[in-house]
């Protein structure tokens, strides 16, 4: 602001002046510590409604009891103390929306923390609401592409899916989500990647990657980082499907990613027994169950009438020691249409995306995946669950015919195929080619440890070949006679 | 059965109703007793307060405390006070220079901020934005 413009406003609030007196709600801070509050006062006092604590510092009503009215607070609360005065806002807690996040990296409370320019706007939306109801949602059509080959083939994500990435610690999770970000350049889907409790060298790893790549520009990340309060980490997520919903609203198509869902549960169950709420299983609150659902209920994918966005989650679990029958892992795969199961043992034998295949499942992606990969990929789940079996029956066996020896060898070159390096995801018309020649055998003949090497010599061709053929398989069209072009442009590499 | 000071002071109050001096005092001693055996000793001030709140509710007077950059006087208190709808205030007078200008009034669960000070904090924030 230039400062005959500065003088000028400060003129005008000078002259529109008037001794008005404002009126608020209050309360005394009878107990803080551990970033919770206790407050007596605060008779009309809402949940979730936002309080006003001295020094500017923001808190939510989450408990009302007769007496007093329990809140968390977020941000530096060292300087609150006993007797002070609370004021009621009389607004539920709400972050400020708008086009400018996008590109930015944000608090919950939807401030930048990225060193740039400090964010406004006029718009806010309330962090927690209820989700769109039956009468305003449509199935589930357009995919969503992550660029993996072994999950658009076996376990496709339609926009509007909500699909549980789940495993250990150092299985790939978020390297599966931050690919998946990476693939939606130029792809009309904007991203918000959710970091709770993260470790912050973590979170400088993904922005800078994410800078690297030209994927920034249609992300925003919200950053709860693992020095932040439990009640930043409560509302992290929550905060994330807020600005979804701005975006939804617009029609946009948006892919979240709530990484993770395991230490969102730990911050609220650490401020339910703060709150002094009941413990139940493990400790954790009897309404741990819809702290859950009522977050994934907001990915839908809404009807023509109501605008046509659509929301699609990528919540992460961890799992300890491979446990998936735990309480928040079970409770998390009982709410989403699917699970991405990412196994160690199958990390340390190379195949990554360590996908165990027999475990993960897609309930209603395989509706908006694309022809020429249904196509492709029916065969693909049969030929990997057929391999398995022999495979491990081929254990004890020496002596194999011909025909299970053939499976044998074939699968092994799928699963060789299907791994594929972090940060390098396929466009959808490769992935079609190269899983059409693996599953049909063009690639019997290729030494186990050249089918890499094949592979990207094979992709190269088909792209400097026929760039119209692949847009075509892009665009989902399939018939014979692309599935012929497609046949002839294998055979004249391997006659190349 | 665990009372609340709220309870507590309820119950202290309707038992004290109509009662003679004399009884209001043997009604405090077995309250008294009461409140040790309840291991209640500490909740004395928070008894106090909802007593003195029940008292001031049923005189209709409310306790109002205003805070002034220089101390006003009693009759611009009461000014005040009546202004703002109290007619039968019990006035507890605080300075706080930082204010400024303007006052700001409180009574048990309401503010009425009409301090210069916030008035001048509201035009640097939107200043700022």
């Amino acid at each position: 602001m230039k400062t005959d413009q500065l003088i000028e406003t400060l003129k005008k609030q000078i002259s529109s002046f008037e001794g008005t007196v404002q009126t608020a709600e209050v309360g005394t801070v009878v107990e803080v510590g551990d970033g919770i509050a206790r407050m007596t006062g605060l008779q009309k006092c809402q949940a979730a409604e936002m309080l006003e604590f001295p020094g500017g510092t923001l808190g939510m009503a989450l408990n009302l009891e007769q007496e007093t009215v329990g809140a968390i607070l977020f941000g530096e609360y060292k300087h609150i103390k006993e007797g002070d005065t609370v004021k009621r806002t009389g607004r539920i807690l709400s972050i400020p929306v708008g086009d400018a996040f996008l590109g930015r990296v944000v608090n919950p409370l939807g401030e930048a923390i990225d060193g740039g320019a400090k964010l406004t706007s006029d718009t806010f939306y309330p962090i927690e609401k209820i989700a769109p109801g039956v009468m305003t949602r449509e199935p589930v059509t357009t995919p969503v592409q992550t660029g993996l080959k072994a999950i658009d083939a076996m376990i496709p994500i339609g926009r509007g899916q909500r699909e549980l990435i789940i495993g250990d610690r150092q299985t790939g999770k978020t390297a599966v989500a931050i690919d998946t970000i990476i693939n939606q350049k130029g792809k009309n889907l904007i991203c918000i990647y959710v970091a709770i409790g993260q470790k912050e060298s973590k979170i400088a790893r993904i922005v800078a990657k994410l800078k690297e790549e030209g994927a920034m520009d249609h992300t925003i990340l919200v950053v709860a980082g693992a020095s932040d309060s439990a009640s930043l980490n409560f509302i992290a997520p929550y905060a994330g499907s807020t600005l979804a919903e701005y975006f939804m609203d617009k029609g946009k198509d948006v892919l979240v990613v709530y990484d993770d869902l395991s230490k969102h549960a730990w911050a609220y169950r650490e401020i339910s027994l703060l709150l002094r709420r009941p413990p139940g299983r493990e400790a954790y609150p009897g309404d741990v169950f819809y702290l859950h659902s009522r977050l994934l209920e907001r990915a839908c994918r809404l009807n023509k009438e109501n605008g046509g966005g659509s929301i699609t989650a990528l919540p992460i679990i961890e799992t300890q020691a491979g446990d998936v029958t735990a309480y928040i892992p079970t409770n998390v795969i009982s709410i989403t249409d699917g699970q991405i199961y990412l196994e160690s043992d199958l990390f340390y034998r190379g195949i990554r995306p360590a996908l165990n295949v027999g475990l993960s499942v897609s309930r209603v992606g395989s509706a908006a995946q694309i022809k020429p990969m249904k196509k492709v990929a029916g065969k693909l789940r049969l030929s990997l669950a057929q391999f398995r079996e022999l495979e491990s029956f081929a254990q004890f066996a020496s002596d194999l015919d011909g025909a299970t020896k053939q499976q044998i060898e074939r699968g092994a070159r799928i699963v060789e195929v299907l791994k594929q390096l972090q940060f390098e995801p396929m466009p959808v018309a490769d992935q079609v080619a190269i899983l059409y020649a693996v599953t049909n055998g063009y690639l019997d003949t290729v030494p186990l440890n050249e089918v890499k090497k094949w592979e990207s010599n094979f992709l190269a061709h088909f792209n400097s070949t026929t760039s119209e053929l692949a847009s075509l398989i892009a665009g989902g069209t399939w018939d014979d006679k692309i599935e012929n072009q497609l046949k002839e442009v294998i055979n004249s590499f391997k006659e190349a | 059965m665990k009372l609340n000071p709220r309870q507590f002071a309820r119950a202290y109050l309707e038992s004290c109703e109509g009662q003679t001096v004399k009884q209001i005092e043997h009604i405090t001693a077995l309250f008294l007793k009461k409140l040790r055996i309840a291991r209640g000793w500490k909740q004395i001030p928070a008894i106090i307060a909802h007593i003195q709140r029940y008292a001031d509710e049923r005189e209709g007077v409310t306790p109002l405390t205003i805070v002034t950059a220089r101390g006003l006087g009693e009759a611009a208190n009461k000014k005040i006070a009546d202004s703002l709808g109290f007619k039968k205030a019990r006035i507890t007078e605080q300075v706080q220079p930082e204010l400024v200008g303007g006052f700001i009034a409180r009574t048990v669960d309401t503010i009425f901020d009409g301090s210069l000070k916030t008035q001048l904090q509201h035009i640097k924030k939107h200043l700022e934005s």
